[in-house]
């Protein structure tokens, strides 16, 4: 005999009965059957519906949900008008009616609206405004509530967050919301991290003295860029709320110059400014300029800096021990040596600064008798009863200064 | 910078312009040698560049006429430590320093 013993579905023998088996043995088979579904669906006091689709546009709004749509998702395209669900009274709904609702376009809105009085999440209407939005709803047979994700790609969240801990991000992070304000009497109010600034009705210079700090917390950070490259937005040291480094204005007049400000109160402190430009060589011979930023590579043309140095050892065989701008030294005889400069000064007129370790004496001359731009004669002697005589110095140490 | 790696390299000169003055002893810089090394010279061939360079036309260039050569190229080592008579050292015509 082919009778299974099940308690679920799942537990059903599709073969039984056999075709061998007696007929009269066939209500066993139903009460088993009868059995299984009542294990299984042990609350199935209504009807169950599978989960199915419903596409909807602005051409059924406002549409009608129906007894019949629990476990709907409404798949809604708003790209041509927005759509309006009118939901089922919650006592009829019931507990435990189930829908669901994706928004397919950033365009319009998708608005969910009780009945009657009846509200979603408290209130009145649940508006869906993102593409890729997404419902969930359920209902109490009460009321509605729904978790709402309307972010859908962009997750950009309006409000404020506080984070006690770490923030670990292993994506970038973009300031924003880089919209451009343009000074007024003197002053912008930033709403986010990072604006341009522009000047008051597009002058060509304007200053910006005053930052509203109404909008960013204590310690948040500013970072101000130029709108424009044509018009400069003077940031002036302590006119207003604004307190620059080394008390120094900055200039935003080129598009690729920056500054970043923290607000620590009511003022907005420097933290860095980028864009400053290296100091040209004109510059650095010039010495007066308060912005340009000196490098590596053009120090050597301020005037208070050695063009050139030399420490050697003038005895024995003679031996640099250390040197800058110096392709050369040269022995020409008892206490006589000329230093040749690899790069050299503009003019013979520059200035050298030589002493040398137990000579008492120290001569310079240029190798012809003169100055010359790229070379220097040493001469050094000690003076015995009256009489000078050349002698070798154990170290002789020579530095020169001018235009190069 | 720092301590620095002398030149392997000497230049000993005579200034045909005095012709009284004892031998001259060139001594590449060690810091421009190696930016000369660095630039893919070798040290010989940075040698000979600073020989144009540093020391006079009249001892070097070929078109200045002269009836011996006036500089040779030696090893460091070979140029006298004792200096008692540095002010006598001459030429000679074996690339050498006769003290």
């Amino acid at each position: 005999m082919g009778l299974e013993s099940a308690t679920y579905v799942s537990g059903l023998n599709t073969s039984n009965p056999v075709g061998t088996d007696s007929k009269s043995q066939g209500d066993d088979h139903l009460r088993l059957i009868k059995s299984v579904l009542q294990s299984t669906f042990p609350n199935a006091s209504k009807a169950f519906r599978f989960p199915t689709a419903t596409a909807l546009d602005s051409g059924d709004s406002p549409y009608t949900q129906l007894a019949s749509e629990a476990n709907t998702v409404y798949v809604c395209d708003s790209s041509s008008g927005s759509i309006e669900i009118d939901l089922l009274a919650a006592a009829t709904a019931a507990g435990g009616f189930v829908f669901a609702v994706a928004k397919t376009s950033g365009s319009n809105s998708v608005t969910l609206d009780p009945s009657g009085a009846e509200t979603i999440n408290g209130a009145s209407s649940l508006v869906l405004s993102a593409d890729n939005a997404v419902a969930i709803v359920y209902c109490t047979g009460s009321t509605w509530y729904a978790a709402v994700d309307d972010k859908g790609a962009d997750r950009s969240e309006a409000g404020d967050f506080t984070f006690s801990g770490e923030v670990n991000l292993d994506g970038p992070l973009a300031l924003g919301p880089g919209t451009e304000l343009t000074i007024s009497t003197g002053s912008i109010t930033p709403i986010g991290n990072y604006h341009s600034v522009d000047t008051e009705s597009d002058a060509s210079s304007d200053n910006l003295d005053t930052i509203s700090t109404s909008n960013i917390p204590d310690g948040g950070l500013l970072l101000l860029v130029a709108e424009s490259g044509s018009r400069d937005v003077v940031v002036r040291d302590n006119q207003g709320n604004i307190q620059l480094n080394s008390d120094d204005d900055f200039t935003l007049d080129d598009t690729e110059k920056c500054i970043v400000l923290q607000r620590r109160g009511s003022t907005w402190y420097e933290v860095v400014r980028t864009g400053s430009t290296a100091a040209t060589q004109s510059e650095m011979e010039a010495a007066s300029s308060v912005t340009a930023v000196v490098t590596p590579g053009r120090t050597q043309y301020h005037p208070g800096v050695a063009k050139f140095w030399i420490k050697f050892t003038g005895t024995g065989t003679i031996a640099i021990d250390d040197s800058h701008n110096v392709s050369s030294i040269t022995d020409n005889t008892t206490g006589r040596y000329t230093v040749t400069i690899d790069t050299d000064f503009s003019s013979a007129d520059w200035a050298a600064s030589i002493t040398a370790r137990a000579i008492t004496q120290v001569y310079s001359t240029g190798p012809s008798g003169g100055m010359l731009a790229g070379a220097i004669d040493i001469q050094t002697a000690t003076e015995n009863g009256g009489s000078i005589a050349p002698t070798d110095a154990a170290e002789v140490y020579v530095a020169g200064f001018g235009d190069q | 910078m720092g301590k620095v790696q002398q030149a392997k390299y000497a230049i000993v000169w005579e200034d045909p312009r005095m012709p009284d003055d004892p031998v001259r002893i060139t001594y590449p810089d060690p810091n421009w040698l190696k930016s000369q090394i660095e630039n893919g010279l070798t040290e010989e061939q940075a040698t000979e560049l600073l020989v144009m360079k540093d020391l006079p036309l009249e001892v070097w260039h070929p078109k200045v006429p002269r009836n011996r050569q006036l500089f040779y190229i030696i090893p460091r080592e070979e140029v006298p430590r004792d200096r008692y008579f540095r002010d006598a050292w001459r030429l000679n015509d074996e690339e050498a320093i006769n003290v």
